[in-house]
């Protein structure tokens, strides 16, 4: 055999496995994984159900005398302060924590991959502008930069997924940027330059899909830190506007007060923020060790 | 400006005043030489905060004045539990026929901690030392009181009132004090009962730096004397005995008191921020009493049998306010739709755990002044519909609708909760909310005092028991944050204020709360009754409408109180 076919042969093997799918065979293989995918989809499923199953509607006040009633059968887990059902509550709340995660974890790897990817591709005094810049936006703890921009755009649902977004721009450029770093002098690269391939489209085509796996476990990371986030703003005060919306955060913050009258209202939305981000944990975690380059073929 | 002082009260709390155990009551008391020896022992209170500064001239929080109360003494003061004046410092006093001079025969045999001579020269020193106030120290929130009695100072800063009702004090013979006016009001008497014109030591003002500090922006005295912090001397059945900041301030009883000595050895005040744990404090026995106490604790408190409620009378209304520059404020209707809109009977009954009564007026009915036949706006949406239909809007009727977060005053304990009931009923009622939120101070107050807020959650705790001290304050003047100008009821507020004569006083005032009603400026729900939570073997403490409680005439039941 010549040492080209040689070659070809190994390319061949490889190729039906590939990284995608070895990734997914070795994340089936994780039970952690697992049991996050169930969280996980059952968080999205009762997001995306939540008017079909939520028995009541989330805002109605039924009755304020009968406010902090422990969980009958009409309503499994009792009534909040002001008389409304909690499971329909919690349901809602996970439409609210759903959205607030996906679209500040947009606005951060959007704007963090082009950043990223500009300052990894490009180098030089572009890179150090945009990287400096990302290490004075990461000196400052994430979730206090989050209360400082929502403190100075005022609480409200598109400034909550605007600052929970910004504090994940940094780490999703620095993040895109490393990987970069690593595939441009890769030999592939060098190759399609010298047959004179467009930088943008090498960028695209040949550096993007290669460097973004650390990029996709940030990116479900980042969904549990979004959730997490936003319910700590609303502890805070720093929720929705409009305080009737169900927010896990707020609503625990609501029983703060109360904790003599309705402890019940304590759990329910506790559990909730402890399931959902431990399910995205779970995924990322199984994620990672399934995109792992170093961990690949054990 | 009325505005101003409503901020300061409500953030800071209500007005505790220094009674003596004094007065009258003391008489029918038995020989005070008993009571004192057998009692004894510390008391300890749980209090909100650390007092700010032990100078009642600058201060105007309630945890620095519950302090205060118990060092100072004023001229005169209040009958335990009432706001009927009765004598302190002063035994007897004149007014002249033009109103224009008050003279004050002051009590004999008085003694300051420090053992100076109390008399006719340290009144005026005292007085004189407030109209002498200087720079930062003219801040409307440090020397609040002064300013919205006497107006302004000797030399004012800018910003500063021009005028000032304060002409001189004179001291014609050793217990003989003559306060000159510039010119008449009747509110005097019943203001120079407030903490802030307690008669301090002349020589320890100037020993230990009184007027040495400043005040900051916030209004807050930071002194760099060691008057108000270490060395506070008054004639107080109290004497200071030490401070730590954060851990706790002791008193202890004043043997030469010329009234009848306090029973408690000592009383100790702890601050503890947060409510739960002050409840928690009380339950472990850790203290014997603490203030404001929360409404949802109330049962709790009652239900344990080691321990007691006290109740205050209400002395305080919760409003929702109107800005009638924000359009569709300006038209009656609406304002008389929102009024019909709210269920304000079903907030009062639902949340304030039994403490509450649904507001009519703008001023509780322990004032004199309050009208019994006011219009009334039972919670009817229907009516409210009909209302906005023929004021020629469609509903639903889009009202920015304010909340305060991260505040509890005893008119509104969870502001969020009342706001959330009251947006639920005037959806009801035909109206869409937007709802606005800031943090209580200075966001919020800001927003509303500077007229940005449509429609808001706001109250007020009243100083004294006087009128003035309610819809004088909200409605004498136009103000930002009602937009309104409405010449028929400032005139009549000012009518009632300069009339002498208490029973015509009284109808104006009566005549002044129906006008006011018509008009509608804002809608009050709500006067509470705040709470007090004592061991069940704490005795005699008499709680006050205007905060205003001693703890001279405080026991301990049980033997073997623990320090």
């Amino acid at each position: 055999m010549s040492v080209a076919e040689l070659e070809a042969r190994a390319v061949e093997l490889e190729a039906p496995s590939g990284l995608w799918r070895d990734a997914w065979r070795r994340l089936r293989g994780n039970p952690g994984a697992i049991v996050g995918f169930v969280l996980v989809g059952l968080f999205v499923l009762v997001a995306l159900l939540a008017p079909v199953l939520a028995p009541y509607d989330p805002r109605e006040q039924l009755g304020l005398s009968n406010a902090f009633d422990g969980p009958s059968t009409s309503h499994l887990l009792g009534l909040d302060g002001l008389a409304r059902d909690e499971l329909s509550r919690i349901l809602y709340g996970a439409r609210f924590s759903l959205l607030v995660g996906i679209v500040s974890v947009a606005v951060g790897l959007s704007i963090g991959l082009l950043l990223g990817a500009v300052a990894g591709y490009l180098g030089g005094f572009v890179d150090s502008l945009i990287m400096r810049a990302m290490d004075v936006m990461l000196s400052i703890p994430g979730f206090l930069m989050a209360i400082g921009i929502v403190a100075l755009l005022g609480p409200g649902l598109f400034e909550i997924m605007v600052a929970v977004g910004v504090t994940q721009i940094p780490i999703f450029a620095r993040l895109l940027r490393g990987s970069v770093l690593a595939q441009r002098e890769n030999d592939f690269v060098l190759a399609a330059r010298s047959v004179g391939v467009p930088r943008r489209t090498i960028l695209a085509a040949h550096i993007l899909p290669n460097a973004i796996s650390p990029v996709i476990v940030q990116g479900t990371l980042a969904l549990a830190t979004a959730i997490i986030d936003v319910a700590g703003l609303g502890f805070l005060g720093l929720g929705p506007q409009d305080p009737s919306t169900p927010e896990w955060g707020t609503m625990l913050a609501d029983v703060n007060r109360y904790f003599q009258t309705g402890p019940h209202l304590a759990i329910a939305p506790g559990v909730a923020i402890v399931l959902s981000v431990l399910g995205f944990n779970l995924i990322g975690d199984g994620l990672r060790e399934a995109l792992d380059p170093k961990l690949r073929g054990r | 400006m009325g505005r101003q002082r409503l901020r300061l009260v409500a953030v800071l709390g209500t007005l505790v005043l220094a009674l003596a155990a004094a007065g009258c009551g003391g008489d029918d008391d038995g020989g005070s030489g008993g009571g004192e020896a057998k009692g004894g022992g510390t008391l300890v209170f749980g209090t909100s905060a650390d007092p700010v500064v032990l100078d009642g001239s600058l201060v105007s929080d309630g945890e620095s004045l519950r302090v205060i109360d118990q060092i100072f003494e004023t001229l005169i003061s209040l009958k335990p539990g009432t706001t009927e004046l009765e004598p302190a410092l002063a035994e007897s006093w004149e007014i002249s026929d033009d109103g224009l001079q008050y003279t004050f025969k002051l009590r004999e045999g008085v003694k300051f901690h420090d053992g100076e001579p109390f008399n006719a020269e340290a009144v005026c020193t005292n007085f004189d030392r407030w109209y002498n106030f200087k720079g930062s120290f003219q801040n409307s929130s440090a020397s609040y009181y002064w300013q919205t009695v006497f107006g302004g100072f000797k030399t004012p800063e800018e910003g500063s009132p021009e005028d000032s009702f304060y002409k001189s004090c004179e001291a014609t013979d050793e217990n003989t004090a003559v306060l000159n006016l510039t010119k008449p009001s009747s509110s005097i008497l019943g203001a120079l009962s407030l903490t802030a014109f307690a008669i301090a030591s002349p020589k320890a003002l100037e020993e230990f730096g009184a007027d040495e500090g400043k005040v900051d922006e916030e209004g807050i005295f930071q002194p760099t004397g060691s008057f108000g912090t270490e060395h506070p001397v008054g004639t107080g059945p109290f004497k200071f005995e030490s401070w730590t900041r954060g851990d706790r301030l002791t008193i202890a009883r004043n043997d030469d008191y010329w009234g009848d000595k306090a029973t408690l050895e000592k009383v100790i005040f702890r601050p503890i921020d947060d409510n739960a744990a002050r409840l928690q404090a009380l339950q472990s026995g850790e203290i014997q009493g603490y203030d404001l106490v929360e409404p949802q604790d109330v049962k709790t408190i009652e239900g344990d049998d080691k321990l007691q409620v006290l109740d205050r009378p209400a002395f305080n209304v919760g409003y929702v306010g109107f800005n009638q520059k924000m359009k569709p404020l300006d038209d009656i209707k609406v304002r008389q739709a929102i009024a019909y809109g709210l269920n304000r009977k079903e907030v009062v009954d639902e949340f304030y755990g039994g403490r509450g009564e649904v507001a009519k007026e703008f001023m509780p009915p322990e004032v004199t002044g309050y009208a019994d036949d006011v219009t009334e706006y039972e919670f009817d949406p229907e009516k409210s519909k009909e209302l906005l239909r023929e004021a020629g809007l469609t509903p639903p009727v889009k009202i920015e609708f304010w909340y305060p977060s991260d505040v509890s005053r005893p008119y509104m304990p969870d502001p969020k909760r009342n706001f959330e009931a009251f947006s639920a009923s005037l959806k009801e009622a035909g109206f869409q909310i937007v709802p606005k939120t800031a943090p209580w101070s200075p966001d919020y107050l800001g927003a509303v005092d500077e007229g940005k807020a449509q429609v808001y959650l706001l109250g007020w705790t009243g100083d004294f028991g006087d009128p003035d001290n309610f819809v004088g304050t909200f409605f004498q003047t136009p103000q930002k944050a009602w937009g309104f100008d409405n010449k028929e009821i400032f005139d009549k507020l000012n009518e009632a204020e300069a009339e002498t004569d208490l029973d015509a006083r009284e109808g104006l005032y009566q005549e002044a709360n129906k006008l006011i009603m018509d008009f509608l400026p804002g809608v009050p729900y709500v006067h509470t009754k705040p709470a007090l939570a004592f061991q069940a073997d704490v005795q005699g403490y008499e709680p006050s409408p205007v905060s205003l409680e001693s703890f001279a005439t405080v026991t301990l039941g049980g033997d073997g109180e623990e320090g």
